[in-house]
């Protein structure tokens, strides 16, 4: 008994998935050659995030609590880079530890060698482990150590040594960026870089400092809910957040130097083209469904 | 005893708890801590059987008591670093006050230490296989054998990091086989590998969407078109193109028109509409997170014998 | 080792394993298993050198041994050891004894710490978390303004303000409080939505819950999207990679060197 031929929308229901992903490969591909300029209008979250960032003094350090590793990097590679270049450049102390990923300390520090690489590049002072900054390490248990800084930030960072200019392990509150700090409120701000839920823990428990976040796409709906409340005092979420950062630094003449368009400028002309995929492939299922009802009925 | 729980700084006051680092009395009192810690497990196995939900129920009852507790209890005003207790109410906020850290580090450790029973697992499941050789136990040869170099290589290469030679270490010119070998794993490997895995949900999700995103009733047509509304947002050429059309119109930005703008319509729609759906949803997790923990605390959740 | 041969070598291998991942996408294949095992050897691995160099080392075992200053540097200080800290290795070992038949209960010790522990933070942590958002959700629904104002006190339409009109602080317009009126019943039909614990009757409260569901698609549109755009990064992220760090940037020039 022969089957019945298949209509067409049936047909538009069932591409083959090869060819659908073969389709996404190359449509996320060919479009990396082109340097396009994408016109962009950053949202309010950003823009307070890149005023934070940009009014820090540099009288006083910044906390940084880094949980993202190369699962993210594409957002969160980008996010943390120009986060760098603002502080590098405003000459900024800051202390990086992380409570998600043992991974997350190694990868700031390789992604801190990037930035400071471009500075070399471009004649300026690159930054100093130990007198410009300190990496702390991890922390395997988010929830006891948020609530630690909170309560006695020196007790709770008083074991982790880091290496001093000589090269010895050293307890980090030897370091010129600590010297001064005895509690969380001596810093200007606390900034998470983050591509997990760590950021509920640090909003749960992290009193008495600016707190600010950069979160990958998928945290951004639940993270926003704490921007609105006042709870953060800026957000960039995702690509659209971090090209945000890079326009901002674009137009902005304190910033002239730096590398501001980097990953965001080089990603964002293929997300249009792969949401533009998405889009056109709910459509096509959709009307595909339209027609196969009204060839049944 | 109060003293010894809430110190976190070394001083010359506590020589029973203390040794010279590599003296004798510090490893004997290493050494009789480890046989005490042994001992307790020793008495724990000969513990009947009624009463080990008792003793687990203990030790979670103390363990979150604290945190209860250091909620509750007044907390000091302004303490200085001198400053000594006045009553015994005092005397409890400032012994709570230094013990927050101890306890934090203490839930740090043993959290350390839990997170190599993950990992434990993981060896003995792989290790069977290789041992009985059971079906593709090549597979799991690979993972125990690329665990392993990645223990050795990792550590061998943190310990030449170590010591006077370490800054040199940051110049790649410096570098030993070591350090080569853990870049490869770490670098070339783990790290890619990484980023590949989650990037392989990108194809899924579109395959999904495009079978699975049918508008078949209000509520798919909902999200079906916040989703839209909020891709075509993301894309900066759409929201400018939008945004020039709308400026073609009326180009004040106190027209009416205006309020028309894809920029506007995004944050309006995430201002008035999804921030209180997603709070709702916050907020009846959060109900359920308290009860839990609640019901954790006072070891009222029956779990298997 | 030259650095730059070294990198075309880590590189390549880098592309290997990615395309080997993505072999899945045909079929599963030995090829993918290969990689994929690799994979969660190598994670293990460092997840165990990074628990020590990371953790523990700094937070027990520096605590414990206690340090002196390096014989030839003279760098480090003094600092004595605490032996007390060996107590908690076999707290922490007792969490192992999950793999044993007869005295697994034995495991509930640490694990049951950490649960108290986690579970004790809760009443604190909960209202600093929804505190804030509680109170930002009490939102004015009725307007109290229909005018702009200047600092003389004369007033002027919302269709026609001119450049000196200022907003008075507190002023609530008409399109505010709508708004925050569609804040507020959103917010409250959402909540309604999860009502589970009794069959609900009432008309009003079951219409509240059903445009509930309604508007928590919102969110749920808001989040597939957002997601959308994180993983598809991703996906552009490792497609960079290959095509402009690796065939681009390395492996055209040394096939023109």
């Amino acid at each position: 008994m022969s089957q019945a031929p298949r209509s067409l929308g049936d047909k538009l229901q069932s591409l083959p998935k090869p060819a659908l992903y073969i389709v996404l490969i190359i449509l996320t591909s060919i479009p990396l050659f082109a340097k396009v300029s994408i016109p962009n209008r950053p949202a309010k979250a950003s823009i307070d995030f890149y005023n934070l960032v940009k009014n820090l003094s540099a009288d006083k350090p910044i906390l940084i609590q880094t949980d993202w590793t190369t699962s993210t990097r594409g957002e969160s590679a980008g996010e943390f880079k120009s986060l760098m270049r603002m502080l590098m450049h405003k000459h900024v102390k800051f202390c990086i530890y992380s409570a998600g990923d043992p991974q997350a300390p190694q990868v700031a520090r390789d992604y801190i060698d990037i930035v400071n690489q471009e500075r070399k590049d471009h004649g300026d002072t690159p930054y100093v482990g130990w007198s410009d900054y300190v990496v702390a390490g991890y922390f395997p248990s988010a929830e006891a150590i948020s609530n630690s800084i909170t309560n006695n930030f020196r007790t709770a960072f008083q074991d982790k040594k880091d290496k001093n200019l000589q090269g010895t392990p050293t307890p980090i509150f030897e370091s010129p960026v600590l010297s001064n700090v005895n509690k969380v409120s001596d810093f200007s701000a606390m900034l998470i870089v983050t591509g997990s839920n760590t950021s509920n823990v640090a909003i749960e428990r992290i009193k008495h400092v600016p707190l600010a976040m950069m979160v990958t796409g998928v945290m951004g709906p639940e993270t926003q809910v704490y921007y609105d409340s006042g709870q953060l005092k800026g957000l960039v979420t995702g690509l659209k957040g971090l090209y945000d950062m890079e326009t901002q630094m674009v137009k902005d003449p304190d910033f002239s130097k730096e590398k501001s368009l980097d990953q965001g400028a080089a990603y964002y002309p293929t997300l249009h083209i792969a949401l533009v995929l998405m889009i056109l492939a709910v459509i096509i299922g959709n009307v595909g469904m339209f027609i196969s009802k009204r060839r049944a009925a | 005893m109060m003293d010894l729980l809430a110190q976190a700084a070394p001083t010359d006051n506590s020589p029973f708890w203390s040794g010279a680092n590599g003296s004798n009395a510090l490893w004997i009192g290493i050494l009789v801590a480890f046989l005490l810690g042994v001992g307790l497990i020793f008495l724990l196995i000969q513990a009947p059987v009624r009463a080990r939900r008792t003793i687990v129920a203990f030790f979670t009852f103390i363990s979150g008591g604290f945190y209860v507790l250091y909620y509750f209890w007044p907390q000091t005003i302004d303490r200085q670093k001198m400053d000594l207790p006045r009553t015994p109410l005092e005397g409890v906020s400032f012994w709570l006050e230094d013990a927050m850290p101890v306890v934090s580090q203490l839930t740090n450790i043993l959290a350390g230490f839990l997170l190599g029973l993950g990992i434990y697992s993981l060896w003995r499941v792989h290790g069977r296989k290789v041992i009985k050789m059971q079906k593709d136990w090549i597979f799991s040869f690979v993972l125990l054998a690329s665990s392993i170099l990645m223990v050795v290589v990792g550590y061998m290469d943190w310990a030449t990091k170590q010591g006077p030679d370490g800054p040199k270490l940051s110049e790649h010119a410096n570098w030993h086989t070591i350090n080569y070998a853990r870049d490869f794993l770490f670098e070339g490997f783990l790290q890619q590998m990484d980023a590949a895995m989650f990037s392989i949900i990108a194809f899924f999700i579109l395959s999904a969407a495009y079978r699975a995103f049918r508008i078949r009733s209000v509520e798919a047509t909902v999200l079906l078109a916040t989703a839209l509304i909020v891709m075509l947002s993301l894309m900066g050429a759409v929201t400018n193109a939008w945004q020039g059309a709308i400026n073609h119109i009326n180009p004040s930005p106190d027209a009416f028109v205006q309020n028309f703008s894809l920029d506007t319509i995004r944050s309006w729609l995430t201002n008035s509409v999804q921030t209180p759906s997603i709070r709702g949803i916050d907020f009846g997790i959060g109900i359920g997170s308290l009860a839990m923990g609640l019901r954790l605390w006072l070891s009222l959740e029956r779990t298997g014998s | 080792m030259n650095w730059e041969h070294y990198l075309d070598w880590r590189l390549t291998c880098s592309v290997i394993a990615t395309v080997g991942l993505y072999s899945v996408l045909y079929k599963e294949n030995k090829f993918y298993r290969f990689f994929e095992h690799l994979f969660l050897g190598l994670a293990a691995g460092w997840t165990m050198v990074t628990l020590w160099t990371e953790t523990l080392y700094d937070l027990w075992w520096s605590k414990m041994m206690g340090s002196h200053p390096d014989a030839v540097t003279h760098q480090g200080s003094t600092l004595p050891g605490y032996w007390a800290y060996m107590f908690l290795l076999p707290m922490g070992l007792m969490g192992y004894f999950v793999y044993s038949k007869k005295h697994n209960w034995i495991s509930r010790i640490p694990i049951g710490m950490i649960l108290g522990f986690w579970s004790g933070q809760q009443v604190q942590v909960w209202w600093n978390r929804y505190g804030p958002q509680i109170s930002d959700s009490m939102k004015p629904v009725f307007p109290n303004t229909f005018s702009y104002a200047d600092a003389a006190g004369s007033h002027f339409s919302l269709l026609t303000p001119p450049a000196t009109a200022t907003v008075q602080p507190g002023a609530v317009f008409t399109a505010t409080a709508i708004s925050n009126l569609i804040f507020v019943l959103t917010f409250i039909c959402a909540l309604s939505y999860f009502l589970f614990s009794f069959d609900v009757k009432n008309k009003i409260i079951a219409t509240m819950s059903t445009s509930g569901r309604w508007l928590l698609m919102v969110g749920f549109g808001a989040i597939f999207g957002s997601t959308v755009m994180m993983r598809f990064t991703l996906l552009i992220d490792r497609m960079y990679f290959i095509w402009i760090e690796w065939l681009q940037d390395r492996m055209l020039p040394l096939l023109h060197r």
